[in-house]
């Protein structure tokens, strides 16, 4: 009796500290976030409730579109390659000799690093004048295209700043993924007769799914609202070629000094964020071969 | 050996008790800069000598800096006062003294320093425009420490070389045809342009076109309530010579698009390009840096359209402002107007290397030696071509808006009257 | 109906080292077609890497194997014609019962269709009494019905070798009973080869056709059940089999005036005449070793006889087992369930000739075995 009646308080006590943290770090910012996306807020200066106007201005810009499309295609391309690599890596590493070791040190080499380093490293590496890139498309006797200049090229170039940085996450997950899977299975699987082709389709992907899951909704979520690829790689040039939604957000609230539209193009945002979500979950249910996930 | 260090205590508490009163005595103004008094750059050593000598002329004031980095200062400054813990003193830079401007909280310091000014002091100012540029509604929101202007930099060997007098450069066409001349290719490779520019859309500053429209425009980007003047016949010839440098005299890389100021200025200093804008705060530093003989760099004056004029110095700097919370608005502006006063720009010139900015100084006879020339050239552009834009105008985002044009025109192959609408539309979306 | 014919298994001199360490050394040993063969050891003796070279999931240093006529050492595992049924079973937690059937079926180069996978699926099913679990999912369904399913599993190709590994090891006890019943029967009816890894020594008994027991890598003797009981090679064999390990005497045979003696420590055992054959290993240490059911209360003629005190009784349903004191040494030897035993009583016991073994101490070898001596 006294259990029963004990049980939901305890249970809430031991909640209680997530909740805290999830409040102070989610809520609150969120809450704060929505309340200045309905004021005029210049120069950080908070000014008079002004309704839906913010949202009015920052959908009905010009840009708006642009950047909705380019934050949609860069995060699509830059999570299929990463997640592409990174599996493929994931799959070449799955054994344990002393040369995978090695490189897989290498490769998790850029996930280690600071984003801004990184990616001021990659700005260097790409330039035409000092990099490396056109270094060695001139020895192939290639005449390099100034690849941070041209729209086309800076959007692969921003694509392949996701690849080199977080392919070594997506590899992480899914060899995390690989070795939960229990070897017996796979032996069980060979001495049925079937091919490593078999075997991957019809024992390891399934297998995979929560790991495949998590990864693809953790890099979705990244590349959504990454900043710092486009702000220190592209600048989101040229010619606006790579201006993502997160960078918009902080151009208008840093440079321009209106974090009333700041916040409400952060809300929309958010929102494409849950959207995008809800969509690979949609997708992802489809594929389900009937195990729960 | 006990009794000795008990003795030495002794003394040392007596020392504190003797001392404790003239530290409660003194007020202490807490500033925050970019600078370090504590580091050795010129500028760092200039503002050591003049919080040193005020002290000691005022010992009941301590000037306390607190250093910030430079480009988020004004910033922090500003969003001190929400949370009530903004210093008595703040540096803001020029580019974002809209933000001063706009924001409210700075005090006045009209009636604290500058109503206090003798009329000779009035007519000693080398920028007299200055002053009045962060004026609003009559309120001085801050003085001005030292200025800068975006100059261009060129090399005086390689107009030697290829048989060029700097001081022929009148026009726009004048400086491709000499940027031409001065770049060199191997093959399909070039191994320095003729000119550097920064058009890209990231954190930037005056462009060569944006200089050019002003010249044009008498000075001005910005109309009534900031509304920017881009749209119009100046505006598409600006935008053409700058669009024409890269595609069609070939002489700046289509790569300029992705470059900033700083991106520019590195190349310039290894010589991969012959002729660079800068800030001229810049000028010792690549005198320093440079990987061809530094003694060769030199300022020339700003081309123009029709040749008639010089470019507009499009004028920033250092400015002091003291907040409308400070306790102490008497002390603080004491040492503002110190520093920012004849006294306090002697110092600025040497050891700190700037232009003083009263006339004055300069007149005194330790500067007339040779190595402050290139100071004194500075002044004479800046007296022959100031300008400042209006401050409560958020002008370096008209620049990078006049830069995304001048990529949409280039590859986007839009119309440069329709990309310069969009530019104002945008512009003007923002005031 | 299955359908289903065993092959012949040949090892000839496979050996097996991780780095010092023989896994495997030397191994001879044929295997008829459909026989039941059970692997048997304590782990670590080598039997499971047996099954795995069988199996071609490892590879070996030397020798070769063949399966029927075939030469397979160097064959992938999918063609080497078996199945395998794993300790944990293996089952693909993802698929449901039928697919986890159709697995096998499906690998490529079988081209069935999807009928005749249906209809094979449905068969094995009904077979094993898996019949209605074939929509659940693995981890739906019990322990033993997991187990058919691995056998259907192993069984819907049709292989001519079945290997199992431990396969009843996760079962509780009846259960176990139950399932080795079904696998003699099923085997019966396949008549397939079946190679059966165990370290149970009851469960090799009751389902091999023959037994192969190895320890440290070597196989210490291969035959029937009955053979290994009774005429073990050895003393780790004799000890292996059998549900309680035997009594293990340490001494030494001498020949007296009485008669011939067995001494152990503080025990002097006159043999009968029928044993007066062990004169012929008084030079050597020896181990006489006697299963306790070869210790029984009470005096008998013709047969070894000492004096001993009880110190400990168990009562085991079906008989009793007790602990006695005689000499230096303890002896355990089983009772009727209804004899009255109590602890500290003084009694006489008889050691049944027919029950003692006799070892060389040094190399285990054994002497005698069930009396009669080796040959």
């Amino acid at each position: 009796m006294m259990d029963g009646q004990r049980t939901p308080f305890q249970a809430y006590r031991y909640l209680l500290p997530a909740l805290v943290l999830e409040a102070g770090f989610v809520f609150a910012p969120l809450a704060l976030s929505l309340f200045y996306s309905v004021h005029r807020v210049r120069y950080y200066q908070l000014g008079d409730f002004n309704g839906v106007q913010n949202y009015l201005d920052v959908l009905s810009h010009r840009l708006f579109l642009n950047s909705f499309l380019v934050t949609c295609s860069f995060s699509l391309m830059a999570l299929a390659l990463t997640f592409a690599v990174g599996f493929g890596l994931a799959l070449f590493l799955n054994r344990d000799t002393s040369g995978s070791i090695l490189l897989r040190t290498i490769v998790l080499l850029p996930y280690v690093i600071a984003m801004l380093v990184g990616s001021m490293l990659l700005k260097w590496i790409f330039s035409t004048d000092a990099g490396l890139v056109p270094l060695a498309a001139a020895w192939f006797n290639i005449t390099s295209p100034t690849i941070l200049a041209d729209p086309d090229y800076a959007m692969a170039a921003m694509v392949a700043n996701g690849i080199w940085r977080d392919s070594a996450f997506a590899m992480v997950m899914l060899l995390a993924g690989l070795r939960s899977i229990p070897p017996n299975l796979i032996l069980a699987a060979r001495i049925d007769g079937a091919g490593s082709f078999m075997i991957f389709r019809r024992i390891m992907l399934p297998l995979l799914r929560p790991a495949i899951l998590i990864t693809l909704i953790r890099l979705l979520l990244h590349f959504a609202n990454v900043l710092t690829f486009p702000l220190i790689l592209t600048g989101g040039g040229p010619n606006n070629a790579t201006e993502t939604l997160a960078l918009r957000i902080f151009r208008i609230g840093f440079e321009d000094f209106d974090l009333g539209k700041a916040n409400a193009m952060a809300i929309v945002l958010c929102l494409f964020n849950i959207v995008a979500v809800i969509l690979l979950l949609a997708v992802f249910r489809k594929t389900r071969g009937g195990q729960s996930l | 050996m006990r009794t000795k260090s008990k003795l030495r205590l002794a003394v040392l508490a007596m020392a504190g008790a003797l001392l404790a009163p003239v530290a409660a005595l003194a007020q202490t103004v807490t500033m925050w800069t970019f600078l370090n008094p504590a580091s050795e750059t010129p500028r760092d050593r200039a503002l050591k000598q003049i919080i040193d000598k005020f002290e000691t002329a005022n010992p009941g004031i301590k000037i306390k800096v607190e250093s910030q980095v430079w480009f988020t200062l004004a910033e922090k400054f500003v969003m001190a006062h929400r949370s009530r813990s903004a210093p008595d003193i703040g540096w803001v830079n020029g580019e974002n003294m809209g933000l001063l401007v706009n924001s409210g909280v700075a005090e006045d310091l009209g009636p604290l320093i500058t109503s206090k000014w003798t009329p000779a002091l009035r007519q000693d100012l080398v920028l007299p425009q200055a002053y009045e540029w962060v004026k609003t509604g009559g309120k001085q929101v801050a003085v001005p420490i030292m200025a800068l202007s975006i100059v261009l930099f060129y090399r005086k060997d390689l107009m030697r070389e290829v048989g060029i007098d700097p001081a022929g450069i009148k026009t726009w066409d004048d400086l491709a045809a000499a940027a031409a001349k001065m770049q060199r290719s191997n093959g399909p490779n070039v191994e320095r342009w003729g000119v550097g520019m920064h058009l890209s859309t990231d954190k930037t500053t005056m462009s060569f076109g944006a200089n050019a429209l002003a010249a044009a425009q008498g000075g001005k980007l910005f109309g009534d309530k900031c509304s920017a003047l881009l749209a119009n016949e100046n505006g598409v010839r600006a935008l053409n010579m700058q669009a024409d440098l890269i595609r069609k005299h070939k002489v700046a890389s289509q790569e300029s698009f992705a470059y900033t100021l700083d991106d520019v200025i590195e190349q310039f200093i290894a010589g991969k390009v012959a002729l660079a804008s800068s800030g001229n705060g810049r000028f010792g530093n690549v005198m320093e840096k440079a990987t061809w003989n530094g003694k060769e760099l030199g300022m020339l004056p700003w081309p123009s359209l029709d040749g008639k004029k010089p470019g507009p110095q499009i004028m920033s700097g250092w400015f002091a402002s003291i907040s409308k919370d400070s306790k102490q608005k008497e002390a603080a502006a004491k040492f503002v107007a110190y520093m920012t006063g004849p006294d306090g720009m002697e110092i600025w010139a040497e050891p700190g290397g700037q232009v003083p900015l009263f006339k004055s100084v300069f007149d005194k006879p330790v500067f007339k030696d040779a190595k402050y020339d290139p100071l004194r050239q500075l002044s004479q552009m800046w007296a022959d071509a100031e300008v400042w834009l209006p401050a409560e105008c958020n002008a370096a985002r008209t620049f990078v808006d006049l830069n995304t044009a001048t990529q949409r025109v280039v590859l986007g192959n839009v119309d440069p009257m329709a990309a310069l609408r969009e530019a104002e539309a945008a512009s003007a979306g923002r005031q | 109906m299955i359908e289903g014919s065993g092959a012949s298994i040949e090892f000839r001199g496979i050996g097996k080292r991780y780095g010092e360490t023989v896994a495997l050394a030397d191994l001879d040993l044929t295997i008829q077609p459909g026989e039941f063969v059970s692997l048997l050891g304590p782990s670590g003796s080598g039997k499971t890497t047996t099954l795995n070279i069988l199996a071609g999931l490892i590879s070996a240093d030397s020798g070769s194997i063949m399966i029927g006529d075939t030469d397979v050492t160097y064959l992938s595992p999918d063609r080497r014609g078996i199945a395998m049924v794993f300790q944990n079973y293996a089952l693909y937690p993802h698929m449901t019962i039928a697919e986890n059937l159709a697995f096998p079926l499906q690998a490529r180069g079988r081209n069935l269709s999807r009928l005749a996978i249906k209809a094979k699926v449905q068969d094995v099913a009904d077979t094993l009494g898996i019949g209605h679990l074939l929509a659940r999912y693995p981890k739906e369904i019990s322990g033993g019905q997991q187990q058919r399913v691995a056998l259907g599993r192993a069984m819907v190709r049709d292989p001519k070798v079945f290997l199992l590994d431990e396969p009843l090891s996760n079962l509780d006890a009846r259960l176990r009973l139950k399932m080795r019943r079904d696998l003699k029967a099923l085997h019966q009816r396949l008549r397939s080869t079946i190679v059966y890894v165990t370290h149970d020594q009851s469960e090799a008994m009751s389902l091999s056709d023959r037994i192969a027991i190895y320890q440290g890598g070597r196989l210490q003797q291969c035959g029937t059940p009955a053979d290994i009981y009774r005429r073990p090679a050895n003393a780790f064999v004799a000890n292996f089999m059998g549900e309680r390990e035997m009594n293990n005497l340490p001494g030494t045979v001498v020949q007296t005036g009485g008669g011939v003696v067995f001494k152990a420590e503080g025990l002097d055992l006159t043999l009968p005449s029928t044993l007066s054959g062990w004169a012929r290993f008084h030079d050597r240490a020896v181990t006489l070793g006697i299963r306790p059911q070869g210790v029984q209360i009470g005096q008998r003629a013709d047969a070894t006889q000492c004096e001993a005190v009880l110190r400990l009784v168990e009562h085991a349903g079906t008989e009793q087992f007790f602990y006695a004191q005689a000499g230096g040494v303890e002896l355990s030897g089983a009772a009727a369930p209804d004899t009255p035993l109590a602890i500290g009583d003084r009694v006489s016991l008889t050691l049944l000739s027919r029950e003692l073994y006799l070892f060389d101490t040094a190399s285990g070898a054994a002497l005698v075995q069930g009396g009669d001596l080796a040959a």
